[in-house]
C-alpha cells in the first residue's frame, strides 16, 4: 500500500461518518498530515451527492466511480440498510475496489448484527480495524 | 438581469466625443461633469421607430437603442495588470459593503424555499470585468460608430475650433494604428449655455455658420434653461442620475473612463441643469440617432455587405478562395493610415493578418476579414441578428482557415451572441459559445502572455453560464464556470477562480434536488481561493456559508479546518469575541491528540483573554466539560418537603394513601385555597422563598487534558430583579469550584436560594474554564408538567418525571415553617425481631412556627409512641433496667432535657387511630406549636418482623402557626426510614394435641438461629392470648420426658428458658404445655412478665401483625375500626395465612375450643452485629432485645377432629389356669373437637393399628422404653399381635348417636386375652359423621393401649 490517498468512510443516517480509517501507509501516524485530511473529507463528504444520484440508477450495491476531484476518485458501496461505504483513492482498478468492498461489507455485517448496534454511532472496534487493514492490504497491495 | 436586455446594453454602438476646452469648462464648473456625463444618461431610447432597411428587401423599424458615450482618448483597453488591481480593489470595497459577519445561509434560505442570489459582489466584478476587456482589436462592436464633436457657441471662431478638434489627434490607439474603423460619422454639437451672453440669436448664427462652413453635421444643444429641481435636503434633483452612470477609473485613460473626475460644486451634482435641459439634451441625441447616426449605419452596412458579398460570397468567390488559397489570394491591403477621417475607398480583397505588438496578430482595416467583422458588428447594433449570423459564420471559417485563433474566437463568441438575439436553439448558442471558450483557451496556451488571453475564455465561460442559467441548466452552467475556473487556476488568477467557483457552488444549490454537499465543498475551495488573492473577507464569507452543511455532522477535520480558519481571521481583524465563537467549535476534538487539544485550548484562552482586554466577554457555548441537560434532576419542596432522596422516589400513590387520612391537599402545587382554574394545566412549579431549589446533573471530561472549573453555578434571573447588579439581593447561588481529570465523569449538585416571593428562572448553568473562559449551557426550554386532571398520563410515568427539570420557572411563595425530622440514635442495621427505640427530633427550621402536627404510616414495624419521651413509661419493664445502661436510646428515662422544648412541663400525648387502608394515624395536640428553631423530640419504635429490609413510609402534616397571606397553610412532609434487617431467630411453632389429656395441647417451638451472626438469649416464652396458658413440659414433672434438642444439646427444662442460650448458628427445640382456657377461667401463666404484652409498643405490634411490604402499597384492606386512646387494647387479628381453608371441618370454628393463641418469644442479644458502614470490627455495639411472635398458633388441619384417650388397667394378673380368659376392661374418653355436633362410632377388632407416627408432632415415634417397669419379656408380643392374641367382648360396636361439640364421654369397652404377655390393644377404629353443615364423615384408630397380663403364680 504505497498509496497517497486511500480512506474508507462509513456513512450513516443524515450523513453521519460512523467509521473512518486512513489506510495510506505513511510513516510517522502520529504526524497529522492536515491538508490531506482536511481534503480527503471534503471530498468524500461531497461525494455523497453523487452517491444519492447514483443509487437511484443502478441496481447493484456497488456503484464504482461516483465522484472525482483532480486525481481523487471516490467509488462508492450502498449496503442494503441505506448505510453508505466510501473509499477514496487514486484510481484503482474497479475490480479492486469492488472485491475490497464486498469482504468489509461481510465484516460489516457482523457489526451491524450486533443488537446495540446504532447507526448513529461510532464504530471503535479494534478488531475492525484490524480487519478493514487486512483486506485493504491484500486488494490494494 | 434580464440576458436579452444585457446584451443589448452592452453590445450597443459607441460613440466618440471629442470636446472643446470650452464646452467641458462649461460643465465641469457649473455640474461637475464632463461632457461625456452629460450625455450618457440620455442615451437610451425606447419609444423610437426609425425604417431601416439593410441588406433586404424588406425593412424593419428599430424601436430601442442604446448608445454608449466615451471620451476619445478612453476607448482603449487597459492593460492586464491595472485591470486586475482595479478588479480587486474593487472586489475589496465590495467586501467591505456586502459581506456581513453573520450572513444569511443560503442552505437556510433553500430549505425555505427563498434561495436568491446572495452575492452582489459578483455582478458588479462581472460588469467590471467585461469592462476591462472592452476595445479589443479582434472585435468591431465596442468601436466607435460615430464622433461627436462638442463646441462651445460662445467660441469666436467655431469653425476653425472644430477643425482643431479634428486636427488634435483625440483618437483612440487602435484608431492610430489602423486596428479601428476611422472612417465613421462625424457631427459637431454646439453647446449653448443660456445663462452666457449672446442669447439664442448668436447662437443660431453660430449653428448656421458651422453648418455652412463645415463637412459635419451640426446641432444645437441649450443647456442651463430655468432653475434646477432641489430635494429637501438641498441636493439637485437629478443627482442620482448623474452618479449612477459613474464608472470606476483606473490610474491612467482606459475603458472608457478618464482618471479624474471634475470637482463636484457645492451645489452640488447637475446644480445648473433644470428638467428642461435634460428634455433637452435628450430630443437633441434622439434627433441625432434618428437623422444621422441610424442612416449612416444604414448605408455603411450596405456598402460593406457589398464588398463582403463580391469578395467573398458567390460559389465563384468560393472556388477562388479555394483554389488560389490565402497566401495568393490579393495583397496586403492593411491601411495603417492614422488619418481617421473618411477613408478612401479601398479594393476588397483577402489579407492576412499581421502580427501585432502584443505578439498576436490583428487585420488592419482593410482588409476583408476586418470588413466582415465590421458588418456583422454593424448589423448587430442595427439590430439585423440573421444578417450578423451569417456573415460571422462566413467570418468564422476564414479566421479557422487562417489559425487566427484569437479572432475565430471572438467571432464564435459573437455568433454565439448573434445566434440568441435572432432565436437560434440552444445547442446552436451553446456550441458556438463553447467552440469560443476552447479557442480562447488554445490561443492563451500559445500566447506569448496567456493570462491575459484566459481572460476572454473567462468572459466566455461567463456569458455561456448566465445564458444556460438563465434557461434553468444550472449543471451545465455549473460545469462552464468550473471549466473558466481550472484555466484561471492554471493562470495563477486566483481572485477570479474564486469567484467563478463561489458561482458553480451555488448553482449547485439551484439544482433539483439540491447538491448541498457539493455546494459545500465548492463554496470552501472558492474560500481557499479567495484566501490566496488576500480577500479575507470573502473567505469568511464563503466558509460561513458551508458552516451550517456541516453542522451537527461528525466530520471532525473539516469543522476544525473552517473553525480554525475563521477564528483565526477574525481574531486577526479584531474581533476576539467572534473568534473565540469558532475556537470553541475546536472543543473538544476528542479525535485529536493530546497535543492539539491544548493548542486549541490554548488559542480559545489567548483569544478570550485578548477580548477581555478590550472589554467584557459574553459567556460562551463551551463544550467542555461536557454537560448533560437533557436529564436534570430538580430537587425543591413546595408545600410539600421530601427529606431525601428516596421519600422523592416512592410511588406518589402511596403518600397519596398515606396523606389522605390526613386531610392534606396532595395534589398538585396548591392548597384548598387556590381556586381551580382552567390555566392550571400550563403553572410552573411552586417553590418557597429561603429555601434550596437543588439541581443535580452530571458532567464529564471529553478532553485529555485537565479541566479546571471555577465559579460553577445556576444562572438564574427573578422577576423582581431589573438589573444584575443587585440580584444578589433576591437570589443566592452556591458556587463550585474543582478540577476535572481527564476522561472523569462526575455528578454534581447545585442549589439556589431565593430570597424573595416572586418568578425565579434558571436560565442554565455557567462556569468559568481555566480560569478565563466564561462558559454557559442553557437547559432546554420544556413545558411545564402539564396538570394531572388534564392528561391522560399514567401516574406511574408522572412519578418518574417529577424528579427530571420540566420548567426552568418557579414560582416563588413566601417563606413557611419547615419541619425537618431528624434520628438521632438511627442503627446501622436491625435483627429480625428487634425491638428498637429510636428518638425522632422535630424541629422547626423555617421563620414562622407551625403547629397541628400529625403523622401518618402504614408500615406494621414501627410504632411512635403515643406519650413524649419525658412522661413515657418504661415499655420494656424489667428487661430495660439491665439494658438501659448499653442501650441509652431503648430507656426513656436516658432521654436528654432539651433546653427549648415546646413540650413544657405538662404531659404531652399523641392520639392514635387506624384511619381507610389501615393506615396509622397520629395526632399531637392542636396548641402544640414548635417555634421556629425549636425541636420536639419523640421516641419510634422499629420492630422488624421479616427478613427483609425496613422501609417505611412516614407522612408529617402541620399547619403554619399564622395564616398566610397567601400560599397554602398545610405542609406536608414526606420521609422515609430504611433499615438493613440481619437474620436472628426464627421460632416455628408445632401444635400436636395431648396423649394424655383431651383438652391441651403439645407445643414444640423449633428455634432456629443458624442464619444470625449474633447469641442470643431466650429470655421468655408467654402466651399473651387471655385465658391461655403455657407451662414447661418439665415444670408438670416430666423430668424423664426432658425434650431432646434438635440441635443435639439438650435444653433446660421450666422456666430457666428465659435465658436459653442460642450461639450463633445453632437451632434447638423447646416444649410446652398448652392450656386452653378453662371453663373456671383459671389462668396459669409461667415466668415473669418481663414485657408488657399487652400494652406497650409490643402489643402495638402485636395487634399489627407483620405483612410483606406489597401490602403495604395500598391493596390491602383491613377493618375499618378505630380505637381512640393513648393505648389500644389488644385485639388478636386472625392471620390469613394461618386460616382454615373453606370447605374444611375447620371452617367455622368459634369460640374458645378453637381460639388460636398468640405466642411471644423474647430474646436478648448481648452483642448487636457491627454495622457494615463505618463501625469499626470489634467495636462495642448496645444490647439488643426482640421478641418474635407467634400468632394464630392452631393444630394442623386433619388432626384429631375427635379427640381419644384410652384408660384402662395396663397391668393385670390373671390366673389363667383357673380361666382360660382374661377380660378387662378398657375406657375410652371421647372428645368433639368439630364445632358441630357428631355422631361417634367405636368398633372394636375391625381396624388395622394405627402405624402412621411420623406425622410432625410433639412426640416421635414411641419405643418401649428399656426401664419400664414391665420387662419386654417377650419381644414377639410387642408389635402386632396375632388376630387371637386377645378377643373382644360385648359389644363390637358402639355408638354415640349426638355428641355435641366441645363435649366429651366415656364408652367402655371389654377385651379378652389368653395368655400372658404384653399386648398392644389398637385393632379399633373411631368414626364421626356430622350432620349439620353438610354431611363429613370420617373415621381414625383409636389410641393404642399397652396392656400387660401377668400370669398369676398358684400360692
Amino acid at each position: 500500500m504505497t498509496s497517497s490517498a486511500l480512506t474508507f468512510v462509513v456513512v450513516g443516517h443524515d450523513d453521519h461518518p460512523i467509521y473512518e480509517i486512513d489506510l495510506a501507509a505513511r510513516g510517522d501516524s502520529a504526524v497529522r498530515d492536515d491538508r490531506a485530511q482536511y481534503l480527503h473529507q471534503f471530498v468524500l463528504h461531497a461525494a455523497l451527492d453523487a452517491v444519492e444520484e447514483q443509487q437511484w440508477r443502478s441496481t447493484s450495491m456497488h456503484l464504482s466511480v461516483v465522484d472525482r476531484f483532480n486525481k481523487l476518485q471516490v467509488s462508492a458501496f450502498i449496503t442494503a440498510a441505506g448505510l453508505k461505504l466510501l473509499l477514496l483513492h487514486d484510481g484503482k482498478s474497479d475490480d479492486s475496489v469492488r472485491q475490497f468492498f464486498r469482504d468489509v461489507y461481510e465484516i460489516f455485517l457482523r457489526v451491524m448484527l450486533n443488537p446495540f448496534f446504532n447507526p448513529t454511532l461510532h464504530v471503535t472496534s479494534p478488531q475492525f480495524d484490524l480487519k478493514v487493514r487486512t483486506i485493504a492490504r491484500s486488494h490494494f497491495r | 438581469m434580464d440576458l436579452r436586455n444585457w446584451i443589448l446594453e452592452r453590445v450597443s454602438p459607441a460613440v466618440m466625443v471629442v470636446s472643446s476646452p470650452a464646452a467641458d469648462a462649461i460643465c465641469r464648473e457649473k455640474n461637475g461633469l464632463t461632457v461625456v456625463d452629460l450625455l450618457r444618461p440620455h442615451g437610451s431610447f425606447h419609444h423610437l421607430s426609425v425604417p431601416v432597411r439593410t441588406v433586404g428587401d424588406t425593412s424593419y423599424r428599430i424601436r430601442e437603442l442604446q448608445l454608449r458615450f466615451f471620451h476619445s482618448q478612453t476607448m482603449t483597453q487597459p492593460s492586464r495588470e491595472v485591470a486586475d488591481e482595479h478588479l480587486h480593489q474593487l472586489l475589496n470595497t465590495l467586501a467591505k459593503e456586502h459581506v456581513d459577519n453573520e450572513p444569511t445561509s443560503m442552505v437556510h434560505l433553500l430549505r425555505k424555499g427563498s434561495l436568491s442570489y446572495q452575492t452582489p459582489w459578483f455582478e458588479r466584478y462581472r460588469q467590471e470585468f467585461f469592462r476591462m476587456l472592452a476595445f479589443a482589436e479582434h472585435e468591431c462592436y465596442d468601436h466607435p460608430v460615430a464622433c461627436l464633436y462638442v463646441v462651445h457657441v460662445d467660441a469666436e471662431d467655431i469653425v476653425a475650433e472644430l477643425q482643431q478638434l479634428q486636427a488634435g489627434g483625440n483618437v483612440p490607439p487602435l484608431m492610430r494604428q489602423g486596428l479601428m474603423e476611422a472612417s465613421i460619422l462625424q457631427h459637431c454639437l454646439v453647446l449653448h449655455d443660456a445663462t452666457s451672453e449672446g442669447g439664442d440669436a448668436r447662437a443660431q448664427e453660430q449653428l448656421k455658420t458651422l453648418a455652412a462652413r463645415s463637412n459635419c453635421s451640426c446641432s444645437l444643444m441649450k443647456v442651463h434653461v430655468g432653475t434646477s429641481d432641489r430635494k429637501a435636503n438641498g441636493e439637485p434633483g437629478h443627482a442620482g442620475l448623474w452618479r449612477a452612470h459613474f464608472q470606476p477609473r483606473l490610474p491612467r485613460a482606459s475603458a472608457g473612463e478618464l482618471p479624474d473626475r471634475p470637482e463636484e460644486p457645492d451645489q452640488g451634482l447637475g446644480a445648473a441643469l433644470s428638467s428642461t435641459d435634460l428634455k433637452t439634451i435628450t430630443q437633441v441625441l434622439e434627433d441625432f440617432t434618428v437623422r444621422y447616426l441610424l442612416p449612416d449605419l444604414e448605408l455603411r452596412l450596405r456598402a460593406l455587405n457589398q464588398q463582403v458579398l463580391v469578395s467573398r460570397k458567390g460559389l465563384r468567390n468560393q472556388l477562388k478562395s479555394l483554389w488560389r488559397g490565402k497566401s495568393a489570394s490579393s495583397t496586403s491591403l492593411a491601411n495603417n493610415s492614422n488619418n481617421h477621417t473618411a477613408p478612401a475607398p479601398e479594393t476588397p480583397g483577402r489579407t492576412g493578418p499581421t502580427p501585432t505588438a502584443a505578439g498576436g496578430q490583428a487585420y488592419s482595416t482593410g482588409s476583408m476579414e476586418f470588413q466582415m467583422r465590421m458588418l456583422a458588428d454593424v448589423a448587430f447594433l442595427m439590430q439585423d441578428y440573421e444578417l450578423a449570423g451569417t456573415t460571422l459564420r462566413l467570418l468564422a471559417a476564414d479566421f479557422k482557415s487562417d489559425r487566427a485563433w484569437k479572432h475565430y474566437a471572438g467571432a464564435q463568441e459573437m455568433l454565439a451572441l448573434a445566434s440568441f438575439m435572432a432565436g437560434a436553439s440552444m445547442a446552436t448558442v451553446t456550441a458556438a459559445f463553447s467552440e469560443a471558450f476552447s479557442a480562447y483557451t488554445e490561443v492563451a496556451r500559445a500566447a506569448r502572455e496567456p493570462a491575459a488571453m484566459v481572460r476572454y475564455a473567462t468572459r466566455t465561460a461567463l456569458m455561456l453560464a448566465e445564458y444556460q442559467r438563465a434557461h434553468g441548466q444550472f449543471p451545465e452552467a455549473h460545469s462552464a464556470l468550473l471549466q473558466g475556473y481550472r484555466q484561471e487556476y492554471e493562470m495563477g488568477s486566483s481572485m477570479r477562480a474564486a469567484l467563478l467557483l463561489e458561482q458553480a457552488a451555488l448553482f449547485q444549490l439551484h439544482r433539483t434536488p439540491a447538491l448541498t454537499h457539493k455546494f459545500a465543498f465548492y463554496i470552501v475551495l472558492a474560500g481557499t481561493e479567495y484566501q490566496k488573492s488576500s480577500l479575507l473577507r470573502l473567505r469568511a464569507h464563503a466558509y460561513r456559508q458551508a458552516l451550517p452543511v456541516y453542522q451537527g455532522k461528525e466530520w471532525n477535520y473539516i469543522k476544525e479546518h473552517l473553525h480554525d480558519a475563521l477564528g483565526k481571521q477574525l481574531r486577526e481583524g479584531g474581533e476576539p469575541v467572534a473568534a473565540a465563537r469558532h475556537f470553541v467549535a475546536l472543543l473538544p476534538g476528542a479525535f485529536n491528540p493530546e497535543a492539539w487539544q491544548a493548542y486549541f485550548l490554548q488559542q480559545l484562552l489567548d483569544t478570550v483573554q485578548e477580548a477581555a482586554a478590550k472589554g467584557k466577554v459574553p459567556p460562551l457555548d463551551l463544550p467542555v466539560p461536557e454537560v448533560d441537560v437533557s436529564r436534570v434532576l430538580v430537587r425543591h419542596d413546595d408545600h410539600i418537603c421530601h427529606a431525601d432522596s428516596a421519600a422523592l422516589s416512592q410511588p406518589l400513590d402511596q403518600w397519596r394513601l398515606l396523606e389522605g387520612p390526613l386531610g392534606a391537599g396532595a395534589e398538585g402545587t396548591t392548597s384548598w385555597l387556590d381556586e381551580p382554574s382552567s390555566k392550571a394545566a400550563v403553572r410552573p412549579p411552586t417553590i418557597v422563598a429561603d429555601e434550596p431549589l437543588t439541581l443535580t446533573l452530571n458532567m464529564s471530561n471529553p478532553m485529555k487534558l485537565p479541566l479546571r472549573l471555577s465559579h460553577l453555578r445556576l444562572s438564574c434571573s427573578h422577576s423582581l430583579c431589573r438589573d444584575e447588579a443587585s440580584l444578589s439581593q433576591y437570589v443566592q447561588a452556591d458556587e463550585l469550584e474543582f478540577t476535572l481529570d481527564p476522561s472523569d465523569a462526575v455528578q454534581i449538585g447545585l442549589s439556589v436560594r431565593p430570597l424573595q416571593p416572586g418568578m425565579l428562572t434558571v436560565d442554565g448553568l455557567e462556569w468559568t474554564l481555566n480560569d478565563h473562559v466564561r462558559g454557559f449551557r442553557a437547559f432546554p426550554a420544556r413545558d411545564p408538567a402539564p396538570s394531572r386532571r388534564t392528561t391522560g398520563v399514567r401516574r406511574g410515568a408522572a412519578v418518574r418525571d417529577r424528579r427530571i427539570l420540566q420548567s426552568r420557572t418557579f414560582n416563588v411563595i413566601p417563606a413557611m415553617p419547615r419541619l425537618e425530622v431528624h434520628m438521632e440514635n438511627a442503627p446501622p442495621s436491625l435483627l429480625q425481631g428487634q425491638l428498637f427505640c429510636c428518638r425522632l427530633s422535630l424541629r422547626n427550621t423555617g421563620p414562622t412556627p407551625l403547629k397541628s402536627l400529625r403523622m401518618a404510616t402504614l408500615h406494621p414495624d414501627i410504632h411512635l409512641a403515643p406519650l413524649d419521651p419525658s412522661h413515657d413509661d418504661d415499655p420494656l419493664g424489667p428487661l430495660s433496667q439491665s439494658s438501659a445502661d448499653t442501650q441509652p436510646g431503648a430507656h426513656s428515662g436516658a432521654s436528654p432535657p432539651h433546653q427549648h422544648s415546646p413540650l413544657g412541663q405538662s404531659r404531652v400525648v399523641a392520639r392514635s387511630h387506624t384511619a381507610k387502608h389501615g393506615v396509622h394515624v397520629q395526632t399531637w395536640p392542636s396548641e402544640l406549636a414548635i417555634e421556629p428553631g425549636q425541636a420536639l423530640r419523640w421516641n419510634l419504635w422499629l420492630h422488624p418482623r421479616s427478613y427483609e429490609p425496613l422501609l417505611a413510609l412516614l407522612s408529617w402534616c402541620y399547619e403554619a402557626a399564622q395564616s398566610p397571606s397567601d400560599g397554602p397553610r398545610q405542609r406536608l412532609l414526606r420521609m422515609t426510614a430504611r433499615y438493613d434487617v440481619q437474620p436472628a431467630l426464627a421460632v416455628t411453632p408445632v401444635l400436636t394435641p395431648s396423649a394424655q389429656d383431651l383438652h391441651k395441647h403439645l407445643l414444640r417451638l423449633d428455634l432456629d438461629n443458624s442464619q444470625g451472626a449474633t447469641a442470643l438469649d431466650i429470655s421468655e416464652v408467654a402466651c399473651s392470648t387471655p385465658g391461655w396458658s403455657l407451662t414447661p413440659i418439665a415444670d408438670r414433672g416430666h423430668a424423664g420426658a426432658a425434650p431432646s434438642a434438635i440441635g443435639g444439646s439438650t435444653g433446660r427444662p421450666g422456666v430457666q428458658h428465659q435465658h436459653l442460650e442460642m450461639p450463633a448458628g445453632t437451632r434447638r427445640a423447646a416444649f410446652f404445655h398448652l392450656h386452653p382456657p378453662t371453663r373456671s377461667g383459671g389462668n396459669v401463666t409461667s415466668g415473669v412478665r418481663w414485657m408488657e404484652a399487652d400494652a406497650g409498643p409490643l402489643a402495638h405490634f402485636q395487634a399489627r401483625p407483620s405483612h410483606p411490604p406489597t401490602e403495604a402499597r395500598g391493596t390491602r384492606r383491613t377493618s375499618d375500626t378505630s380505637t381512640d386512646g393513648a393505648s389500644p387494647s389488644p385485639a388478636p387479628v386472625p392471620s390469613p395465612s394461618r386460616a382454615a381453608p373453606p370447605g374444611s371441618p375447620f371452617a367455622a370454628a368459634q369460640g374458645p375450643l378453637w381460639d388460636s393463641p398468640n405466642i411471644l418469644v423474647a430474646w436478648r442479644s448481648h452483642a448487636q452485629p457491627a454495622s457494615t458502614s463505618g463501625e469499626a470490627l470489634g467495636a462495642e455495639v448496645p444490647q439488643a432485645v426482640g421478641a418474635v411472635h407467634l400468632l394464630d398458633c392452631r393444630l394442623q388441619e386433619g388432626q384429631a377432629p375427635i379427640r381419644a384417650l384410652a384408660e384402662g388397667c395396663g397391668r393385670v394378673t390373671h390366673d389363667f389356669a383357673a380361666a382360660g380368659a382374661c377380660s378387662v376392661p378398657l375406657r375410652l374418653h371421647l372428645r368433639n373437637c368439630l364445632p358441630h355436633p357428631a355422631g361417634l362410632s367405636v368398633e372394636a377388632g375391625h381396624m388395622q393399628p394405627h402405624t402412621a407416627p411420623s406425622e410432625a408432632g410433639a412426640w416421635r415415634c414411641l419405643s418401649v422404653p428399656a426401664d419400664g417397669p414391665v420387662q419386654a419379656s417377650d419381644s414377639q408380643a410387642v408389635g402386632p399381635p396375632a388376630a387371637l392374641d386377645h378377643l373382644w367382648c360385648g359389644c363390637a360396636c358402639t355408638r354415640i348417636p349426638d355428641l355435641p361439640s366441645g363435649h366429651q364421654t366415656s364408652i367402655t369397652l371389654q377385651v379378652a386375652v389368653f395368655a400372658p404377655g404384653l399386648y398392644k390393644i389398637a385393632d379399633y377404629g373411631i368414626g364421626w359423621t356430622t350432620t349439620s353443615q353438610g354431611a363429613q364423615q370420617g373415621s381414625f384408630p383409636g389410641p393404642p393401649f399397652l396392656l400387660q397380663v401377668d400370669a398369676a403364680v398358684p400360692s
